[in-house]
């Protein structure tokens, strides 16, 4: 019997700190897990239940996945004080990946807020493994402080990529701050950019996705080229259990990203 | 097509317990004072077997989909002991028939499926009836639904005097035939005709009763332009999130997976949830999208008249009536229709 409820075995290898209450934890399960950039996966608490998460690392490793998880909940809460060796278990991948096909040739900005960024880096890194196909890509990341930037190790590596341009800001700097100070919408409006032949990928807190979504409009980037990740409760991953419905969509069949002109006719999307 | 075939009401009881040799029975058995409930048959069964005449209280999705269902072990853990009976069920009216389209869909259709429910599905075989009365909660006309089967059953019971007309819908009903063929004889055209009087009379009944509930337009139309009305907030203050609605509503699908420690691993339960409780739809860092109880509350009824209709163009409906009997709000889909309903044509008049 193929039972879609029940999950893999995997192991967790390695665990790196990215902020007081984010960590990326490097998984390897026993089979291969073969995905999408923007699929996601229900990852385990092995008899307390699940979570989904989308991988931050390159779709192209199938023996290694890595997910980057804020403490928030019960779940995430038992996967901080988990160490290295800890037996998970994984399902999925579930959802439709970024049309990747259909960012070619264009500028792609990629937004992200907070812990956002982490669906965003495994969309970052299947570009950058073929950036000659894009024109520029342009990530925009905010973060509450200074210390709330996640990947702080990567993005130094990332600024050195030819074809790729890093802008970050943060809500409230340090002494030590050189950089933008303001929420990541004040950093969208972009000289460089047409708004008219990009495409933008946002992921965040729903406030920020909120505001970038109509500053991006504002901008003048088309409603069918905003990607957006949607979040709501979610069970059985695949379009079953009915808790994550958004209008006439499961996020987790549909979804979990959807370009703004099939979701703007639903009542607070981003609630 | 098969003669239509006659099974007098004398060997009602003895095809149940011939069947009850060959799998598990359930039967919706309507005892002396009391509402219809699907019981469990078996060959040495000594309660009264009387047909039921309107839907059990029970919804046919327990059966397929139950309340709570064990769904695996992983990582060590035992797997569930399989039971692999046929099984029948007795007294299926058509409301419960249109409710497992809607089950179909879901747990069958889409890009996954849903071995467990597929299973049982497959294993069950469906004998239906005709409506004989109506509750008082029964609208299924509003749902363009017959009271009585048109299709979609293995075999159909149509009681008249003396015993019922039997149709045979599929291979298995016509197999049931076959092989107990001493219950059944060839029907007159005199009872045929009873049968459609009956049927007609019926229909006539629930009319007259959905008299008052008129409901002037496409429920989808006016559930999607009710949205902003005052009725969730209003209807909603007398909800005690109790779920009733939910978990007794033929069609209302939702569940929960939830894990436990078991044997030597750990084992996934598949249980009913329901989008009238508070922490439905509730995320990691507690925000929530239904947060008020009116929310919860229409979420319901766009999940019945907006999404369901949209996906597979059938109201995930069956005007029942369950959720009226249970709710100890007294929340009655029925009035509610009815407000949206005249909003809309208040609308169209101003």
């Amino acid at each position: 019997m193929n039972n879609p409820y029940l999950p893999i075995a995997a192991t967790i290898e390695e665990i790196i700190e990215e902020s007081a209450s984010i960590k990326t934890f490097v998984i390897r399960p026993d089979e291969e897990i073969v995905f999408e950039t923007g699929q996601f996966v229900e990852l385990t608490v092995p008899g307390v239940g699940e979570a989904p998460f989308t991988p931050s690392s390159s779709p192209s490793v199938s023996e290694r996945m890595e997910i980057t998880i804020m403490e928030a909940g019960s779940i995430t809460r038992l996967l901080h004080g988990m160490s290295p060796g800890a037996k998970v278990g994984l399902r999925g991948p579930y959802g439709v990946g970024y049309p990747l096909e259909k960012f070619r040739g264009r500028p792609v900005v990629i937004v992200g807020g907070g812990v956002g960024l982490a669906p965003l880096r495994s969309l970052l890194l299947a570009l950058m493994e073929e950036i000659q196909l894009y024109d520029t890509i342009y990530l925009k990341y905010g973060a509450k402080t200074p210390g709330d930037i996640i990947y702080r190790r990567l993005i130094p590596e990332w600024a050195e990529v030819e074809g790729l341009d890093v802008t970050l800001t943060v809500d409230g700097g340090d002494e030590d701050w050189k950089g933008n100070v303001g929420v990541v919408t004040t950093i969208l409006d972009d000289g460089r950019i047409d708004p008219a032949k990009a495409v933008a990928v946002a992921c965040g807190p729903p406030i920020m996705m909120k505001f970038a979504t109509s500053r991006l409009l504002e901008l003048g980037y088309r409603e069918d080229e905003i990607y957006l990740s949607m979040e709501r409760n979610m069970s059985c991953g695949i379009g079953k259990c009915g808790h994550c419905r958004l209008g006439e969509y499961y996020i987790c069949k549909d979804g979990p990203v959807f370009t703004w002109n099939k979701i703007k006719h639903v009542e607070e999307p981003f609630a | 097509m098969m003669d239509k075939l006659f099974l007098k009401d004398n060997d009602y009881a003895g095809l149940l317990k011939e069947l009850a040799r060959e799998g598990i029975v359930y039967a919706s058995v309507e005892e002396e004072g009391e509402k219809p409930h699907i019981r469990l048959i078996t060959d040495d069964y000594d309660g009264q077997l009387k047909p039921a005449s309107i839907r059990a209280v029970e919804p046919l999705k327990a059966l397929l989909f139950p309340a709570l269902e064990n769904v695996g072990a992983y990582m060590g853990g035992a797997d569930p002991g399989e039971a692999k009976q046929r099984a029948f069920i007795i007294g299926a009216k058509s409301c419960d028939l249109r409710s497992l389209e809607i089950l179909d869909r879901v747990f069958a259709g889409g890009d996954f499926e849903d071995p467990f429910y597929i299973e049982k599905r497959d294993r069950l075989t469906i004998i239906s009836s005709d409506c004989t009365a109506c509750a008082d909660e029964c609208f299924c006309g509003l749902m363009d639904i017959r009271p009585y089967p048109t299709g979609e059953y293995d075999m159909n019971l149509s009681k008249v005097d003396g015993g019922f007309v039997v149709d045979t819908g599929s291979e298995r009903g016509a197999e049931i035939v076959s092989k107990h063929k001493e219950f059944f004889s060839g029907a007159a055209d005199g009872q045929v005709e009873e049968r459609e009087r009956n049927r007609e009379a019926i229909s006539l009944a629930l009319e007259e009763q959905a008299e008052g509930l008129r409901i002037d337009a496409d429920l989808r139309k006016i559930t999607s332009e009710g949205f902003e009305d005052d009725v969730w907030e209003e209807e909603a203050g007398r909800c005690v999130e109790c779920g009733a609605c939910n978990f007794i509503c033929p069609t209302c699908h939702c569940f929960i997976l939830s894990d436990h420690a078991g044997g030597k691993g750990y084992e996934r339960m598949k249980r009913w949830d329901a989008c009238q409780y508070a922490g439905f739809t509730r995320v990691a860092g507690g925000a929530s999208v239904l947060q008020r109880r009116s929310e919860r509350l229409r979420n319901r009824y766009d999940k019945k008249f907006i999404f369901f209709p949209a996906l597979m163009d059938r109201y995930a409906c069956t005007g029942c009536g369950r959720c009226v009997s249970a709710c100890p709000g007294k929340i009655d889909i029925r009035e509610i229709l009815k407000v949206l309903s005249s909003q809309a044509l208040a609308r169209r008049q101003r």
